[in-house]
């Protein structure tokens, strides 16, 4: 057994890290192709002042920011029905007051260097009480996300028309924000609640690239994720560093070498990849 | 004769100006009823009614000799509405995908496709002349192309009735005919009624049975036979617009 695999932390933060590489690309591809990235930030400052509460009031961080965090989703799908034309303002209302309360409670605890870990991810963090909430939610949010996978893809393409075809669009609406807010609020121990953002977007922005349907970018994103995540991961260990920042850039890296890739083929003139 | 769409002393009103005003219409089945007016004068709204987009103000609609309110058996309609010029060019979904997912009412817990259901989606294909694009992204098809993926989109359900909002906006005349033999055929062939909003009155007109012309919120419906053309527009700047002075109500 490789030596970073010896480690009890290490072996429940690879556990973690996977799941998480599994989901976060997952809700990716929705959230992109409805040009909605923004939520992902939103929820994610939002999380983070159900942290900053949690240790304030000394609860358990991320129980805290499974509730604050699902609470601002269901608030931004009523505010994104109610001012349609402003979405996205409406969004950044409810990212600058997350982040104004995060940054009001933090200054308030007395814990507040804890609160470092929780904003960059960190593996030591991660304990025996994270596996048995995390692993059964991600595998509700995976089973969520087969179940309805075509009412996602419909609604993505086009929500008017996925209604008419009977899709529950209000229903699907719902449950993704849902499972949104969870996996956020489950990724701030290893990713950070400030980089979980980037992982939900880059594998689909570097997938979305060479794919030639959905399945594909799904696929892909999560191939991408996976690698991120597991290469972050054992960087950080060997040299020491914030594993959520090695995970990034380890995406960073796939993202540029794709587009690098396709650069070179359409000068070369190479046909796009071609199967179904 | 059943009755696919009947309308009775419709109103719609947007902003207090009535855009469709006691508004009369039976669509019988069979029927290929071409839907035509100037611009502004309600075509869509009328369509986005049928589909329960829009709510009138007033008025009885029946379709399939339900009313609207209770209406639920949607999969017997297929809307296409003017997507191609909203489409999003640049998203990853292949042909197959995109017609699949209106099978979602069809599909059991899991809503993922079955064996049977790809078996469907060759057959729509097949019918609308795009089966060897099954595999390829929606993106990279033409303007017409990517309008007969629709329309075996809005088959697979195996609908009754098909709605169309001026399909082929913007398509070369060429493509255009193309796509009318296919509605036609659609209609003669397997009996499905068509509703069709349309810019180009000289085409539509010669594949309609009926011809329902909208003007000042009134609908004007005549039998295609005794539809004379020229008594109705004349053309101004290249389109075809409505001339005033010659409106008639005929009694089909």
């Amino acid at each position: 057994m490789p030596e970073f695999l010896t480690y009890n932390f290490m072996q429940r933060a690879f556990i973690i890290g996977n799941i998480i590489a599994l989901i976060a690309p997952l809700i990716g591809v929705f959230l992109i192709l409805r040009r909605l990235a923004l939520i992902g930030n939103t929820i994610s400052h939002v999380a983070l002042a159900g942290i900053a509460l949690g240790l304030f009031l000394g609860i358990y961080p991320v129980y805290m920011a499974i509730l604050v965090s699902v609470v601002a989703a269901l608030g931004i799908e009523k505010l994104r029905n109610s001012y349609q034309d402003y979405a996205e303002l409406s969004l950044s209302v409810i990212l600058a007051s997350g982040l104004g309360l995060a940054t009001i409670l933090i200054s308030l605890s007395s814990n507040s260097s804890g609160i470092m870990s929780y904003l960059f991810g960190s593996i030591t963090l991660v304990n025996r009480q994270d596996i048995y909430l995390i692993v059964p939610l991600g595998i509700v949010i995976v089973s969520l996300l087969v179940k309805y996978y075509y009412g996602f893809f419909y609604i993505s393409f086009n929500e008017r028309e996925a209604r008419l075809a009977g899709v529950p669009v209000s229903l699907l609406n719902f449950i993704f924000m849902f499972i949104i807010s969870i996996t956020i609020s489950i990724s701030v121990r290893v990713i950070g609640a400030l980089l979980i953002a980037s992982l939900i977007s880059l594998p689909v922005a570097a997938a979305i690239q060479i794919a030639r349907s959905f399945k594909q970018t799904i696929i892909f994103s999560i191939i991408i994720a996976l690698i991120s995540v597991n290469t972050g991961l054992i960087v950080s260990f060997y040299c020491n560093l914030a594993p959520g920042g090695t995970i990034i850039l380890t995406n960073v890296v796939w993202l540029l070498f794709i587009l690098l890739y396709k650069g070179i083929n359409k000068k070369t003139g190479r046909k796009r990849w071609n199967y179904g | 004769m059943e009755e696919v769409i009947q309308i009775d002393g419709l109103n719609f009103k947007y902003s207090e100006k009535f855009i469709l005003k006691e508004l009369d219409l039976a669509v019988e089945k069979g029927d290929f009823v071409a839907l035509i007016g100037n611009n502004g004068s309600g075509k869509s709204t009328l369509l986005k009614i049928l589909v329960r987009e829009l709510i009138p103000d007033r008025g009885k609609i029946k379709l399939f000799g339900t009313l609207i309110e209770h209406f639920d058996k949607w999969v017997k309609i297929g809307y296409i509405a003017q997507t191609v010029r909203e489409f999003n060019k640049s998203f990853p979904a292949t042909v197959r995908e995109i017609i699949g997912a209106n099978l979602y009412n069809k599909m059991g817990f899991i809503k993922l496709l079955r064996p049977e259901q790809e078996d469907k989606i060759e057959e729509v294909l097949e019918w609308v002349g795009m089966l060897k694009f099954k595999n390829t992204s929606i993106g990279s098809l033409s303007g017409g192309q990517q309008q007969r993926v629709l329309l075996a989109r809005a088959l697979i359900t195996d609908p009754e009735l098909i709605l169309l909002d001026e399909p082929l906006t913007g398509l070369d005349a060429r493509v255009q005919e193309e796509f009318y033999h296919l509605i036609n055929r659609l209609n003669q062939d397997l009996g499905i009624s068509i509703v069709m909003v349309s810019h180009d009155i000289h085409l539509v007109s010669n594949q309609a049975n009926k011809i329902a012309c909208l003007d000042g919120g009134r609908l004007f419906l005549h039998s295609a036979d005794e539809f004379d053309f020229n008594s109705y527009f004349k053309s101004i700047n290249g389109e075809s617009k409505l001339i005033p002075e010659y409106r008639r109500r005929v009694v089909y």
